[in-house]
């Protein structure tokens, strides 16, 4: 599903020396893995989050996803990749603010190209998959925290991705709250999604079938175990 | 994203921030309603410009003015050209004193001749006209305007009453359908018209008439029939190829396009005021829509995460920019609508709004919107995601 080789990417701030974030990481996600990425903040998980969702580009090495090399795409195809094969789960949520859950779930699918009765179904449909089908009309600021997480799950999942991406997702959750969502990627990745998590939280990392450590822009492979 | 769903989505980020959005539209309302009401008012004035001056000159006149000019020469005039099928003096005398039993009135004066009515345009609504007995005959007859008819005599009948013009006694025998103000500012109620003889030897003892206002049979050629008519009084009048004439000549013509140019003047300054305020709105839009844009960085990253190109995103702001602008727009027009009906009523003067002016203040307004929309969306287009969503 995700093979990267050979990815380099460095920052060079003006003043300051050239820092190598990532260097020569080589990296594979199968399909139907649950993968978690740990490494102490400033490893380099971030960036790697980024190139991995095509946010941003590497200097040099390659990205292949779903058997296609998007390395080095235009913005205007990597937006299309975005829209299509990857789900972003975000620390801070970020749904729109007075905005309903089903509209913000709407959302990745105002840029593709499904009709309006198709949009609205969908939306509806991932609402229900992460439990939330009494709250479809409810604005973030009615919703506790780990509600709107789930809303900002189901808009990752709505577009069936390729592959999800979750960084930090139980970051700003209480415990319990962060439990459930755990849970419910785990649920996910049982029904066949890829998932990979960034984390800093051992104790969460260990609930994937696969941690791999990163640090200082090195990957290393610590813990596999069979799916569960 | 299709189309209805961004112009609701725009709609509703309008509503949603209902002070910001007033902000915004304040400036695009007042320049489309200064479009609007200049259009309306500008047009209704004209209208009425040239219904007056119809009125006044009737259209298919020539007006000559000298002061040489004879009676004999308009005779002349009439004799030579065919076209020419009726003529008129009008002897305006000027300021004079009219008294009646202790109270008095500097008014006009002007003497006419018995065909004035027609070739003047102006009735009596009670008693009757000059005749061309009382003009044979120098008779020392009056006719007066309706406010001056007021202020001599109050409710009282003034017909058969005796009135002093410059200490000459004048007996009033008819009172003059009301005309208004005219557009030099006078008040055509309080004229008095007398003969022109009456005029000439009764009360400034002279044998020129000064104007004289000719009807030609054929509107089309008034400006052709004016030239004839200028060579016959150059003629007359024994001016040399090449000396300037001594007197004036003017057609119906010549003062309905001074009317026009005055309004299309009038329009040119009021449009250029509203274009300057339509700037000034849209640079206002644009740098409260920077500041939106800055606000709202964090949907903007967000978005482009989930798949938005630049260029959806730059069409984002730009449709609400430009519905802002629109929104703003169509309250411009009722408010311009508002404003003109007022100085309608007020001035007497019809409405007239084309539904060009309109389509053109709808223009205006989307026009306003997009220019200002262009600098904060290529600025929000051209965010990088990664920044955008830390």
């Amino acid at each position: 599903m995700i093979k990267i080789r050979n990815l380099c990417k460095s920052f060079q701030r003006p003043g300051e020396a050239l820092l190598k974030v990532l260097h020569e990481v080589d990296f594979s996600v199968d399909e139907g893995e649950f993968v978690a990425i740990v490494g102490p903040s400033g490893s380099g998980k971030t960036t790697l989050m980024n190139i991995l969702g095509l946010l941003d580009r590497p200097d040099s090495g390659e990205y292949e996803l779903h058997g296609k090399s998007v390395a080095q795409l235009s913005p205007e195809e990597r937006a299309k990749v975005r829209n299509e094969a990857i789900g972003f789960v975000f620390q801070q949520f970020h749904l729109l603010p007075r905005t309903t859950a089903t509209e913000n779930v709407e959302l990745p699918m105002l840029y593709s190209t499904r009709s309006d009765a198709d949009i609205r179904g969908l939306a509806r449909e991932a609402l229900c998959r992460v439990g939330l089908e009494e709250r479809l009309s409810h604005y973030p600021s009615e919703l506790s925290g780990g509600q709107q997480q789930r809303v900002a799950i189901a808009r990752a999942i709505v577009n069936d991705p390729a592959v999800i991406l979750a960084d930090e997702p139980t970051g700003n959750l209480d415990q319990k709250s962060g439990r459930q969502i755990i849970d419910l990627f785990r649920e996910l990745n049982r029904n066949g999604s890829t998932i990979l998590l960034i984390t800093h939280d051992h104790a969460i990392a260990n609930e994937a079938s696969r941690v791999v450590r990163i640090d200082d822009g090195q990957l290393t492979e610590t813990i596999t175990r069979v799916a569960s | 994203m299709n189309g209805t769903r961004l112009i609701q989505s725009s709609l509703r980020t309008l509503v949603r921030f209902k002070l910001r959005s007033f902000f915004m539209s304040i400036g695009v309302a007042l320049g489309v309603a200064t479009l609007i009401a200049g259009a309306s008012v500008g047009g209704g004035a004209a209208q009425k410009i040239s219904a007056q001056i119809d009125q006044m000159f009737g259209p298919g006149t020539i007006l000559v003015g000298s002061r040489e000019l004879k009676l004999a020469d308009l005779q002349a005039i009439a004799a030579q050209m065919d076209q020419i099928v009726a003529y008129s003096p009008n002897l305006r005398l000027g300021e004079r004193e009219i008294q009646f039993a202790g109270s008095s009135e500097q008014v006009s004066i002007s003497g006419l001749s018995a065909n004035g009515d027609y070739v003047w345009n102006r009735s009596v609504i009670d008693g009757r006209f000059i005749s061309d007995r009382d003009v044979d005959r120098a008779e020392r007859i009056a006719l007066i305007g309706t406010k001056l008819k007021e202020a001599l005599f109050g409710d009282a009948d003034a017909i058969g009453e005796e009135v002093m013009i410059d200490a000459v006694p004048f007996e009033v025998v008819g009172i003059l359908a009301p005309l208004g103000i005219d557009p030099h500012g006078d008040d055509r109620d309080m004229d008095v018209y007398v003969p022109i003889t009456a005029a000439q030897r009764r009360l400034a003892n002279t044998d020129v008439i000064g104007n004289g206002k000719l009807v030609v049979s054929n509107v089309e050629n008034v400006d052709q029939d004016a030239d004839r008519v200028a060579e016959i009084l150059r003629d007359r009048f024994a001016i040399a190829e090449g000396e300037p004439e001594t007197f004036r000549i003017y057609t119906s013509k010549f003062a309905g396009k001074a009317a026009i140019k005055a309004k299309r003047m009038l329009g040119i300054y009021v449009n250029l005021a509203a274009v300057v305020v339509l700037l000034v709105a849209a640079v206002v839009i644009s740098s409260i829509m920077l500041v939106v844009v800055r606000e709202r960085i964090a949907e903007i990253g967000l978005r482009k995460a989930l798949g938005a190109t630049r260029r959806s995103i730059a069409i984002q702001f730009l449709c609400e920019s430009t519905m802002v602008s629109l929104v703003a727009g169509v309250v411009g027009i009722g408010l311009g609508l508002g404003v003109a009906s007022i100085v309608a009523q007020r001035y007497d003067i019809p409405m007239n709004l084309t539904p060009l002016a309109v389509s053109l203040a709808v223009l205006a307004s989307v026009m306003v919107g997009i220019l200002s929309g262009i600098i904060p969306a290529r600025r929000a287009a051209s965010l990088d995601p990664v920044e955008a969503l830390r």
